[in-house]
């Protein structure tokens, strides 16, 4: 079944795009910097009104922005928060996001939040669960939703099928897009120790509309997902790969934590374009 | 393993209570180089570490007055047993003043729970709705006797408190623009203060006795007929200049007949 989606995905971004963050609003808001587009963490800004509401709105009037959430608790287990996806869809309609994108996990029970992204058993039960609250989420928004995958540090033991496949079967049967973070695919591969390029290859092509890219923090022992440094190396090459074998596609940088200063942000994002330059010899 | 409704209320019972005896860590294998007990923790740690650091950006004058562990150790017992309902992780920690005023550990920094009062209330405006200022000449179409029915609102941004500390200097002091040693003497007595957002602007006003009165009346919903209840005579004599005035400064954002 199809979700009723009133409004046409039609989505008018390109290019690398940039987090945006709070700390980066007045350089942004004098310098107004060559950047495509930015992606904004759709909770922070679930406030009744003042500066970061009015940010926002200074920053979309110069730029295309897309909301990418931390909430919306997807695989939760209770029933989804109607007063946020009202809030979410007043956002929506207020400032016209090119994508809606939330990640593939359980964030909270019972109303009760964990503010972490919870990895779910990769199994058939979780796939018709998960399935279901899409097609509700994109029911109600009257648009379709990308949906992300995360950096996990658990595996189930009752999990059936390798997490793409599960990734996949839940784009497909949900009618919804993938988000690919390809900095998540890198730190799963190497804490569960799968092969990333298999990954790359199952995924289906189709169903990405945007790349993540972060950076990670190297414990010796295993890679946690911080979101707290430059890219690394690997997680280039394996980007570029995703690049030749999915397909060019909107790319975001993400920093969250030791935030740096915009300029070193701007060096990221003119590595990544020299890295889809080289894949489709465009002239930077 | 169990189905996916209980498994998660086993996995969120054992991360938010810190405890790995409420999870069976055979419902995880290790697969690769983390092992359950890795994993669950990666997820404690992390958890903590981001309400954390929330309470830190909202809080950050208590953090200056404690110091980093004695904050840290004071907002953990406090995050143990103060869950977030929130999806923005931007609203949790509203009643830790409360916390901080039965907290035995704290009561060497007498003042503490009411500057922890004064930083959320500017957190509180900083993020309240954003209102048109009130047209006091809407009150012309009033009949005489429909006066004592009007009962005036406050901007939702506003939040009123009584110290009996200047805690709006140890405030000012410890603000990271001061430059000058951060010091304020206690002996100066208590501050009756407001805290609001005036468009983007958010300020921290020093009441009169007399505006305090008058504004703690009307955050009780006093009509404008019950006000003599709240006010004495001399502030009862004033109360037309004394509305004027807070009109006049914003203070009042609109009001309703009772």
């Amino acid at each position: 079944m199809k979700p009723m989606t009133a409004r046409t995905f039609s989505p008018n971004i390109k290019g690398t795009g940039l987090g945006l963050r709070a700390c980066h609003y007045a350089h942004i808001l004098k310098d107004l910097p060559d950047i495509p587009w930015f992606e904004v963490v759709t909770e922070n800004y679930m406030v009744s009104g003042g500066m970061v509401l009015e940010r926002l709105a200074q920053i979309r009037a110069h730029y295309p922005i897309v909301f990418h959430g931390v909430g919306l608790s997807i695989g939760g287990t209770t029933p989804l928060n109607a007063a946020y996806l009202s809030q979410l869809k007043g956002m929506v309609d207020r400032f016209e996001p090119a994508y809606v994108s939330d990640h593939l996990c359980w964030t909270s029970l019972d109303g009760q939040q964990s503010h972490e992204l919870l990895p779910l058993p990769y199994t058939g039960e979780a796939i018709g669960h998960v399935v279901k609250r899409i097609r509700q989420v994109q029911d109600f928004l009257g648009q379709q939703i990308l949906i992300e995958n995360i950096s996990n540090y658990l595996t189930y033991v009752d999990s059936t099928l390798p997490e793409w496949e599960f990734l996949n079967a839940i784009a497909e049967q949900a009618d919804c897009f993938i988000l690919l973070d390809i900095n998540n695919i890198y730190v799963n591969a190497y804490n569960h120790r799968f092969n990333a390029m298999q990954y790359l290859h199952a995924i289906n092509p189709e169903r990405v509309k945007q790349y993540h890219l972060a950076g990670f923090l190297d414990c010796g022992t295993h890679l946690i997902d911080t979101h707290g440094a430059k890219i690394s190396k690997p997680v280039l090459q394996l980007y570029e790969t995703a690049l030749q074998q999915i397909g060019n596609h909107p790319t975001c940088i993400e920093w969250d934590n030791n935030i740096p200063e915009f300029s070193i942000l701007l060096r990221e994002q003119q590595k990544i374009n020299s890295v889809v330059a080289s894949v489709f010899c465009e002239a930077i | 393993m169990p189905k996916l409704a209980v498994l998660q209320k086993k996995i969120f019972s054992s991360l938010t209570n810190n405890n790995d005896e409420l999870i069976d860590t055979n419902y995880f294998e290790k697969n690769g180089v983390l092992s359950a007990e890795m994993g669950l923790s990666i997820y404690k740690n992390s958890l903590i570490t981001t309400l954390l650091n929330s309470m830190r950006d909202t809080y950050d004058i208590c953090v200056r007055l404690t110091g980093d562990d004695f904050f840290n150790a004071m907002a953990k017992i406090y995050m143990a047993q103060t869950p977030s309902y929130n999806e923005n992780i931007d609203h949790y920690g509203e009643t830790f003043s409360e916390f901080i005023a039965d907290f035995p550990h704290a009561k060497e920094l007498p003042y503490l729970s009411d500057v922890a009062r004064l930083e959320w209330a500017w957190h509180k405006a900083l993020h309240a709705k954003n209102i048109e200022p009130f047209n006091p000449e809407t009150l012309i179409q009033l009949s005489e006797e429909d006066h004592p029915r009007i009962v005036f609102h406050l901007p939702p941004s506003m939040t009123l408190i009584a110290s009996d500390y200047p805690i709006n200097d140890i405030w000012r002091v410890n603000q990271k623009e001061y430059e000058e040693e951060p010091a304020v003497s206690l002996d100066k007595g208590g501050v009756k203060l407001l805290v609001w957002r005036q468009k983007m602007d958010t300020r921290i006003e020093i009441l009169e006795e007399n505006e305090w009165a008058l504004l703690c009346a009307l955050e009780q919903g006093l009509s404008m007929g019950e006000l003599d209840d709240a006010l004495d005579e001399t502030q009862m004599t004033e109360l037309s200049n004394l509305l004027a005035s807070c009109v006049k400064r914003g203070w009042i954002a609109g009001y309703v007949l009772a």
